[in-house]
């Protein structure tokens, strides 16, 4: 049993320098997506929406789509059951019953829509059937829900880039009590005082310095819930900060309750270049939060950059 | 990490000790333990010189896997006496379990095992415990930055001796350097190990000898992260901990009337304790195990010998473990705690595996040797008979020559979740083995061997994953796991070998080969994880005027394979880049190779003996690919790089 002690010696000997800052964007990157809610009930539907990044200049084009059965991450999410294939599927069960299927192709808007339409009833015997033709995972519990995956293609006149998200269409409203996060916004903390960044550069910061940075996420942001095993739970929240110059002290902070604090896992500094030649442009910032039940939340903020003082 | 650094190793210094016929006699092969304690870049360790044998692959950096002839680790075994203990190394590889004061040597079994061998299918490294026979009262002191140890051997009557040993690690100092410059990283506790022996020789019944050896070792680790989404954005906790321990009491009676008859009993009792948690995932394993073997040898008559024996081996487990699944072999290593978990509660699993065995020993006539023998297990949780012919086959020719031949059947067991109903296949088989060797020796001279060797293995109830379901009148489950699994192995093993001999002494090695599996009849052929088709060893060492002396070694192994990434997709829930794989094991890393060097003196004072040694591991710092870290994007990569040069300096006392 050997799979520990690796990874304290990868920690030692791996943890180099980063080839590339993970925080760093400069080029077409999904940043996050959100779906609200996200394990929508029987009859509800969940909005997505997703944060893109694009060099200035580009424009972004969406391609939405889903998917009630995908194989694994390492063939690159393939959806395994074809739309017809389902619908025959669901007509053969119950007639007519495949005109609540929402179509796979969510559309190419910037935001999407998911109907959670189809009987519960249903999906749970598709989903049955499904781990029985090796469809799904033979681990698939097919009791409380279904996890559907949900596919954005985000392209640029250069570039493209796939990004993936579950979304847990349960079968009961119990089941579907989980929300979003919420990060109020980012805080700027100069000498004591705390300033809001907005998305409009109206605060300035001089470059060629470092700016404590703290994310406003409420304790109650993390919420307790009943895992299957028993028991209460409190989520575990995952920040995640992006830029598009200068440097962070970290890309992500992790914060697990009753181990790491919520206060360290909220700051961060920002270091901006020297760079005299950027006085009077934007600097980009993000800050992506996500729960560890498919909740997400996020804000991007713009400073002005000044010469330093 | 930073660069160099030194350390202060104070090891003892025994006797020599003629190497026993052992494994050679029947196809292996094998070291003297205290010349293997004075190869460059062992620092007195003599199963750190076990991989410069024929055969033996060169294993990641923290891994301690044994890979023989480019199989699977998990299908070779580790022995001390004959008795199967977890592992012979601390840490994956650091330093051995058993210092080279407790040993008389170290053997290699591969394809070429007798009967006796059993439970393994790759082959097995084993140990030979030391026999005791101080004259008076020893005494060393084992000191360093990286342990501290203590042997004592004393005479306790005609024929009788006791030795104890104590051995524990302060790697502190080391490590607080090392990880000192990795931010956010705190060894909460530091790598630290210790292991422990007790060795008595004595008088047994029957006019025999009787052993008693008790060893035990313990290693444990934690790291605390600052930050734990440094680890995992999946991470469920800040802590990783690990702790690995076990202990055996081995009584060997050894009666030896010379041709006519020979008998060995060993009666072994144990424990193995494995524990490792961070977070909700966790593995905690408890074995308790027993294990008999018995043989007694014949003579037939003055051209036939015949052995007949038993080896008979109960455990009780207790497994509790909630963990993603582990990676089969082959399988991209992936982000760490990721994936699907399983979840296991196993308390007081009952599982014995006796078997029996006989070989014969037939000389038909002056230098031909035949060595049949017919193995049978009986495996408890598989509910699985096993058979296992083996045959071995030596021919001396005049002026030195031989040629060999063998061919022997070999099973290994799944893992103990593999075949557990909750999260694997209990109608899972034993993996089995089919080697095929040919080959000859030539010693020209009484301390210069040559030998060559062919080999073919054929592998097959592999242990592969598969989304299938099982259907019976219980209904529909989920196999998890099958045993559509096929292997091969081939390759040519060259070794010389010369003996101290004018105070010269040196052992090269190269081993060519070509290990590949395939999962299942659709898929293609494609290599192990530990294939690599270029291996080579040389270690020479020279005594110089005045009592100083001088080694070096040099090993060179090709890049193991690796799978690459072929595309990207970004799981916005985790926060990652999920890779999509090419081709399994269709990629390479970079070769590897180092050099060490080494230098000691002695002094003699009457019974009293100090020597002062220094070695260079590494000597050209080259920091050998151990793996691949990508960037976040998964789009560029570079090689996880191992350890720099590191020099080691001792002084050797014994009094």
């Amino acid at each position: 049993m050997r799979w520990p002690w690796i990874f304290i010696v990868t920690a030692i000997i791996g943890c180099d320098t980063p080839l590339r800052p993970d925080s760093f964007v400069d080029a077409l990157q999904v940043l996050a997506v959100r779906a609200t809610p996200p394990w929508p009930a029987p009859g509800a539907s969940a909005t997505l929406e997703a944060l893109v990044v694009a060099p200035p200049g580009e424009t972004v084009r969406y391609a939405w789509s889903w998917c009630p059965f995908s194989g694994s991450a390492a063939n690159g999410y393939p959806c395994l059951f074809d739309e017809l294939t389902l619908k025959a599927e669901l007509d053969a069960m119950l007639p007519r019953s495949s005109a609540t299927l929402p179509s796979y192709d969510l559309g190419e808007a910037a935001t999407a829509t998911l109907p959670h339409t189809v009987s519960p009833l249903l999906l749970r015997r598709l989903c049955n059937r499904a781990v029985d033709e090796a469809l799904a995972g033979p681990e698939t519990d097919c009791d409380p829900g279904l996890w559907a995956t949900v596919a954005l293609v985000a392209t640029t006149a250069t570039e493209t880039v796939r990004a993936t998200k579950k979304v847990f269409l349960s079968f009961t409203t119990s089941a579907a009590d989980n929300r979003n996060p919420a990060i109020g916004g980012v805080l700027w903390h100069q000498q004591g005082s705390a300033r809001l960044l907005d998305d409009q550069g109206s605060v300035v910061l001089p470059h060629d310095a470092a700016h404590a940075l703290n994310a406003d996420v409420p304790d109650s942001g993390a919420e307790t819930y009943a895992p299957t095993a028993g028991g209460a739970s409190r989520e575990r929240l995952l920040l995640s900060w992006f830029i598009d110059t200068g440097a962070l002290d970290a890309g992500r902070f992790l914060f697990i309750p009753g181990e790491t604090p919520l206060a360290q896992a909220t700051a961060n500094v920002w270091t901006l270049p020297s760079a005299p030649e950027r006085v009077g442009s934007p600097a980009r910032l993000w800050a992506v939060l996500r729960d560890n039940r498919d909740g997400a939340d996020w804000v991007s903020v713009v400073v002005t950059i000044e010469a330093a003082p | 990490m930073s660069a160099a650094r030194g350390l202060v190793l104070i090891s003892l210094c025994v006797a020599r000790v003629t190497l026993a016929a052992g494994a050679e006699e029947v196809g292996g092969y094998g070291l003297d333990a205290a010349l293997a304690a004075t190869t460059a870049g062992v620092a007195g360790d003599p199963l750190l010189a076990a991989g410069d044998l024929p055969g033996v692959g060169r294993t990641p950096l923290g891994s301690g896997a044994l890979v023989l002839r480019g199989a699977n680790p998990g299908d070779a075994a580790s022995l001390v006496a004959g008795i199967e203990v977890p592992t012979l190394y601390h840490f994956g590889g650091v330093r051995g379990v058993l210092p080279v004061a407790m040993l008389s040597g170290v053997d290699l079994h591969l394809g070429e095992a007798g009967a006796a061998y059993g439970r393994m299918a790759a082959g097995a490294l084993e140990v030979r415990p030391r026999a005791l026979a101080p004259a008076q009262t020893e005494t060393t002191i084992d000191l360093s930055l990286m342990d501290t140890g203590l042997f004592v051997a004393l005479p306790t009557g005609p024929q009788t001796a006791v030795a104890i040993g104590v051995r524990r690690s302060h790697l502190e100092p080391l490590l607080a350097v090392a990880v000192g410059d990795v931010d956010g990283i705190t060894l909460t506790k530091s790598p630290r190990y210790y292991d422990y022996q007790l060795l008595a020789n004595g008088g047994g019944v029957l006019g025999g000898a009787l052993s008693l050896f008790v060893f035990g070792a313990d290693d444990a680790a934690s790291v605390t992260f600052a930050n734990p989404a440094d680890f995992s954005p999946a991470a469920s906790g800040a802590r990783l901990s690990f702790r690995q321990s076990f202990y055996r009491a081995v009584v060997l009676h050894h009666v030896d009337r010379g041709a006519a008859l020979q008998n060995d009993l060993r009666l072994a009792t144990g424990r193995d304790r494995t524990r490792a948690a961070m977070g909700d995932d966790r593995y905690d394993q408890d074995v308790l195990s027993t294990q008999v073997q018995e043989a007694l040898r014949f003579a037939f008559n003055d051209r036939l010998d015949i052995t007949v024996g038993a080896d008979w081996l109960l455990q009780v487990n207790d497994l509790q473990l909630r963990m993603p699944r582990p990676r089969l072999e082959g399988e991209p290593a992936g982000a760490p705690g990721l994936g699907p978990r399983i979840a296991l509660d196993l308390a007081d699993q009952i599982e014995t595996s006796p078997a029996m065995f006989v070989s014969l020993e037939a000389r038909p006539f002056e230098g031909l040797a035949v060595f049949p023998g017919l193995r049978v297990d009986w495996l408890s949780r598989l509910a699985e008979a096993t058979f296992e012919p083996r045959v071995f086959i030596r021919r001396r020719f005049a002026a030195g020559l031989g040629a060999t031949a063998s061919l022997g059947v070999f099973h290994r067991e799944p893992s103990l979740e593999q075949t557990d109903a909750r999260v694997g296949n209990p109608q899972l088989e034993t993996g089995r083995a089919v080697h095929y060797t040919v080959g000859g020796f030539w010693r020209p001279l009484p301390f210069l061997m040559f030998d060559a060797r062919g080999f073919y293995g054929v592998l097959d109830r592999l242990v592969t994953r598969t989304d299938a379901m099982a259907v019976d009148s219980d209904g529909a489950a989920p196999r998890r796991y099958d045993n559509h699994g096929r292997g091969r192995m081939v390759g040519l093993e060259l070794s010389a070998r010369h003996e101290t001999h004018a105070g010269v002494s040196g052992f090269v090695s190269y081993t060519l080969s070509r290990s590949t599996r395939r999962d299942d009849i659709a898929s293609a052929y494609r290599p192990f994880d530990g294939d690599q088709t270029h291996v080579v060893s040389a270690a020479f060492s020279y005594a110089l005027p005045r009592d100083f002396g001088v080694a070096v070694r040099c090993r060179y192994a090709s890049g193991r394979p690796t799978t690459p990434v072929v595309g990207v997709v970004f799981n916005a829930d985790t926060d990652q880049y999920d890779p999509t794989y090419g081709k399994p094991n269709s990629a390479r890393l970079a070769p590897a190779h180092r050099l060490d060097v080494r230098v000691d003196k002695r002094w003699h004072d009457g019974e009293q003996r100090f020597s002062v040694f220094v070695e260079l591991h590494n000597v050209s710092s080259h920091r050998d690919p151990e793996g691949l870290q990508y960037d976040y994007g998964v789009g560029e990569s570079r090689p996880q790089r191992g350890l720099p040069l590191l020099p080691f300096f001792g002084v050797e006392a014994s009094l």
